[in-house]
């Protein structure tokens, strides 16, 4: 059947094209039969034609695929053990490389979580970016509580807001089952849960009329107090605890992330005690605060607008200033400081990457340059210039992914270090939030890739023209170009770095600055400590004086202790009491400025070393019985009676009902004058100050402060003496918020300590990383240039003049950067202001101070490696070339 | 990729389904002939070959060499088989499809 048969040229091709027996078999033998059963002709040969030259192509190409896949495959695994053999063959370099990235992912990582969490982490509740909280702006312009007959007006009476509900912060007498204890609670009224959108996790919360006049003693519980106090009792609703020894029922539990307000406990309905507090005294800030939902569409400026409006309506009803409501969205009265300080954090974690990311393109580049003979010899054995590239982008790449895993362990390290360190100067109810921040771990990830990868290129590109002769010959040389791309890099780390410590000089001169201040008194040996005596309907005023006194005397007598005063709050506690204050002096029809008012047992000023500059402080013949007296601080004594003795003037500030029940004030006549204390914050002078002793005050019954100065001893060491000694003179008082001044200072100071201690560390980080990338610098440059010292040595150079000509060059981009750093420094500085505490954001002492140190870290980093190389023997350097 | 969501390619879906229907006698010959009567396509040798390398690779069928015959000029013939993974990601490919078009009956049938 010749004829019929595949013609001898076809069958070759196709077995010489086709692979595998079976396949080549089955074709061929396919081909024969589909051949066979064509008639002859030109046509047959012709589609024979067509079908040899489909198989000839469509085997070629997936022959050539699959030979491409597994070669790139190959490569990949070549490019990779080549890189790990490279990493291994330079622990030092490899590791130098991995830690600089991982610290500045890390740090990134870190840093950015804590500012997400804090600025744009969702609150938990529905609609959170409608809530506001709204405090009132008395008639001189202080930002206060709201009184709660504005409150009930503003309600009434605007149309912004959806919801409109108060809380009240107090403290309440608890007996649970290891004795009893004072928690914080929340007195709420207006649907106070509602507003925030968030309903108990069991029972309910409170209805409508349960907050009003006349409520019943019911509490909703927070999830904290249920969890710990009450063993997380599922049934615990309906069953009733003992407060204020009285029982009240448990209508609900709430859910674990409900923290709006500080670190209340438990909520009480506000009617509950209308009558014990200023329910329709319009010119008391009661300590309420009114949390409030934004109608839909309404702006906070437009509900502020109303609020003005409100105002001032009232103020005409009412026939004098009412003070206006004054609106903060609620995550910005959470944040308060924090959000600029977070900002701050921000750039400065920003800058440390910057420097981590200039710092290892450096290394990377001084290593490139030191390859570049490698190179040439591979290029010249044979290895195609995309491998090579590919080589050099597979390395980066492995740096970048081995330190994108070290520095998510750090973040993850540093996140809980960080939270474990300012947890506590970060707002409570945002705190929550922070966790891991999965995008900026990425996003770190991505920068540092990237600048491996830049690094990794900018080698390619010094591959470029691969004669392996000129190659050979210039990798021993320095080449202008590189240089200066070696020197904007260092110069950018010093940029970086320069920023950063004049930030650091300068957070840290203004928290000098803080502890410093001249504020007035010496708590440094003080323990306070609140105590809160069980009340009952049938005491006096007498029972009341008399059992503060002997809690006094009590206390005074236990070892360690110098002295021990009673107050109704202590500077910097956060508590105060203001009141209008007026004298002779004061037109008729004036109400008076606001002062804070300070109520004081006669030890008080010893106690807090709080200096009388005319004058007598209080004794303990200043009794109920005797003429009203007062201190004033002064200031008050300068503003009212400039140039006059103050002693002998006439004040008040309070006023008594007589016994028609009719309000009169109550005069006190002038005995002392002290010198003012800062009360509310260290930052800034408070408000004027007036004292009147304890024993003479017209209000009574409310829970004092005892402030007690330790003899020499540790104040916290005193705490189990005094709850043993109180036990014994006052066995039902309640002792809480028990706290040493000092930490009452340092949490103060705490925030600015945090800040600058951060910011320190950061640019003790981006200090040492500058220096390593100077040094590797250097260090590259003098190897490079031995020839050169060696000529220069054998000609009767002296080594420490090398030493000095390498230094020098080697100062030069460090110098620029110093320039642009101090620059950039000097106009960045206003972002720092409003943090800082009377210092200059562009101090001088503090850019000189930066500036000197990172020349002389410069110099140490670039000395080093300049001087080894300045003492080598010229026959050695030379033999190198 | 898992076999779950591979959608298989026009051509080897013909020819799945090609040595489905032939069963027991499916071979490069009768598998052009198949797709030839039912597509109306002409497929040429080599083409049928690769594709069948490849799909032997991704596991969707399996062959043997059997039969030496006058008629190939004393050459085997290559016999095809579809894998029980072949079958499911035929079946997944037939219903995707399937799922694709209904509905639009209506508009395609005309």
């Amino acid at each position: 059947m010749s004829g019929s048969r595949l013609p001898r040229w076809a069958v070759r091709i196709l077995e010489g094209v086709v692979r595998g027996n079976v396949a080549r078999a089955g074709l061929l033998g396919d081909l024969e039969e589909r051949y066979a059963a064509r008639s002859r002709g030109i046509r047959r040969g012709l589609w024979l034609t067509g079908e040899v030259g489909g198989v000839v192509v469509r085997y070629t190409r997936e022959q050539k695929r699959d030979r491409e896949g597994r070669r790139m495959m190959e490569q990949l695994t070549q490019d990779l053990r080549f890189a790990a053999r490279n990493l291994a063959r330079r622990p030092g370099f490899a590791s130098l490389v991995v830690v600089t990235l991982a610290l500045g992912i890390g740090s990134t990582t870190a840093i950015s979580s804590v500012v997400n969490g804090l600025l744009l982490e969702p609150l938990p509740y529905a609609g959170a970016d409608r809530l506001v909280l709204i405090n009132q702006r008395t008639p001189n312009g202080f930002l206060a509580s709201v009184s709660l007959p504005n409150y009930r007006d503003w309600k009434d009476r605007t149309e912004s807001f959806d919801r409109f509900s108060a809380i009240l912060p107090g403290s309440a007498r608890m007996l649970g089952p290891e004795g009893s204890r004072v928690i914080e609670v929340g007195w709420v009224h207006g649907g106070f849960f509602e507003t925030l959108g968030v309903d108990a996790a069991l029972g309910r919360t409170f209805s409508a009329s349960e907050s009003e006049p006349g409520a019943r003693p019911v509490v909703v519980l927070s999830h904290s107090l249920w969890l710990n106090e009450m063993g997380g009792d599922p049934d615990i609703v309906g069953t009733s605890i003992r407060l204020f020894d009285e029982p009240w029922t448990v209508v609900g539990v709430m859910p674990p992330d409900f923290v709006p307000y500080g670190e209340v406990l438990a909520y009480l309905p506000m009617g509950y005690v209308a009558s014990r507090i200023p329910w329709d005294d319009r010119g008391t800030g009661s300590g309420t605060e009114i949390l409030a939902r934004l109608a839909a569409g309404v702006d906070v400026s437009t509900a502020q607008a109303e609020l003005l409006a409100v105002g001032a309506r009232l103020a005409d009803e009412v026939g004098e200033e009412t003070g206006i409501g004054h609106v903060t969205p609620l995550r910005r009265w959470y944040l308060g400081d924090t959000e600029r300080q977070a900002q701050l954090l921000l750039a400065a974690v920003a800058l440390v990457l910057l420097v981590a990311c200039a710092n290892v393109a450096t290394l990377l580049l001084v290593r490139g340059e030191s390859r570049q003979g490698e190179l040439a010899v591979r290029s010249a054995l044979g290895a195609g210039r995309l491998r090579v590239v590919r080589q050099l982008l597979t390395e980066s790449l492995v740096y970048g992914l081995l330190a994108w895993v070290a520095g998510s362990m750090i973040g993850v390290q540093g996140l809980r270090l960080l939270l474990s360190v300012a947890g506590d100067h970060l707002p409570h109810a945002l705190v929550a939030g922070i966790d891991v921040d999965g995008g900026v771990l990425l996003f770190a990830g991505l920068v540092s890739l990237g600048a491996a990868l830049v690094a990794g290129l900018v080698q390619v590109g010094l591959s470029r023209h691969t004669h392996l002769a000129d190659r050979l010959r210039e990798a021993t040389r320095t080449v202008g170009r590189r240089g200066r791309l070696r020197g904007v890099m260092v110069g950018a780390e010093v940029t970086f770095s320069v920023v950063l410590l004049v930030g650091a000089g300068l957070l840290f001169q203004s928290l000098a600055n803080l502890q410093t201040v001249d504020k007035g008194f010496d708590g440094s040996d003080v323990l306070t400590l609140r105590v809160q005596l069980p009340g009952s309907a049938d005491s006096t005023r007498a029972v009341w004086i008399q059992s503060m006194q002997e809690l006094r005397e009590g206390l005074r007598v236990l070892p360690g202790v110098r002295d021990v005063a009673a107050s109704n709050h202590f500077p910097l506690s956060g508590n105060s009491w203001e009141m209008r204050y007026r004298d002779e002096g004061t037109p008729p029809g004036d109400r008076g400025e606001s002062v804070l008012l300070t109520m004081v047992s006669p030890e008080y000023f010893d106690t807090y070393g709080i200096e009388v500059v005319r004058g007598r402080g209080f004794t303990d013949a200043d009794t109920w019985d005797d003429a009203r007296v007062a201190i004033v601080d002064g200031s008050l004594a300068r503003s009212r009676w400039p140039g006059e003795d103050p002693l002998g003037r006439r004040v008040t500030f309070e006023q008594t009902r007589t016994a028609d029940g009719a309000w009169e004030d109550v005069w006190r006549t002038v005995v002392g004058v002290t010198r003012h204390v800062r009360h509310y914050e260290l930052t800034s002078p408070s408000r004027i100050e007036v004292y009147t002793p304890l024993a003479q005050s017209a209000a009574w019954g409310f829970t004092c402060y005892l402030s007690v100065r330790a003899d020499g001893v540790d104040p916290g060491s005193l705490v189990p003496g005094i709850r043993a000694r109180l036990s014994e003179v006052a066995p039902r008082a309640a002792l809480y918020r028990i706290r040493t001044m000092r930490s009452v200072l340092d949490g103060q100071v705490g925030a600015q300590r945090a800040l600058g201690e951060i910011f320190g560390l950061f640019s003790a980080l981006a200090l040492a990383l500058g220096a390593v990338g100077i040094f590797s610098v250097v260090a590259h440059t003098t190897a490079q240039r031995s020839g050169e010292m060696g000529v220069r040595l054998a000609l009767g150079g002296a080594p420490a003049q090398m030493t000095l000509l390498m230094v020098r060059d080697a100062l030069l981009p460090v110098v620029a950067g110093l320039v642009v750093g101090v620059a950039v420094s000097v106009a960045m500085g206003q972002a720092l202001d409003a943090v800082l505490f009377e210092v200059d954001p562009v101090e001088p002492r503090v850019v000189a101070a930066a500036t000197m140190v990172l020349l002389f870290v410069s110099i140490l980093a670039s000395s080093i490696p300049a001087r080894a190389a300045a003492r080598i023997q010229p026959t050695e350097a030379l033999r190198t070339d | 990729m898992s076999p779950g969501n591979r959608f298989l390619g026009e051509f080897e879906q013909m020819v799945l389904a090609a040595i489905l229907r032939l069963e027991d006698h499916a071979y490069g010959v009768s598998i052009i002939e198949d797709i030839a009567r039912h597509a109306a396509r002409d497929v040429s040798s080599g083409a049928l070959s690769v594709t069948l390398d490849r799909m032997e690779r991704k596991g969707l069928v399996r062959s043997r060499l059997a039969d030496p015959s006058d008629g190939r000029g004393g050459r085997p013939r290559r016999y095809v088989e579809v894998t029980s993974q072949g079958l499911e990601e035929a079946r997944q490919s037939r219903e995707a499809l399937l799922n694709m078009w209904r509905d639009l009956d209506e508009a395609y049938e005309g």
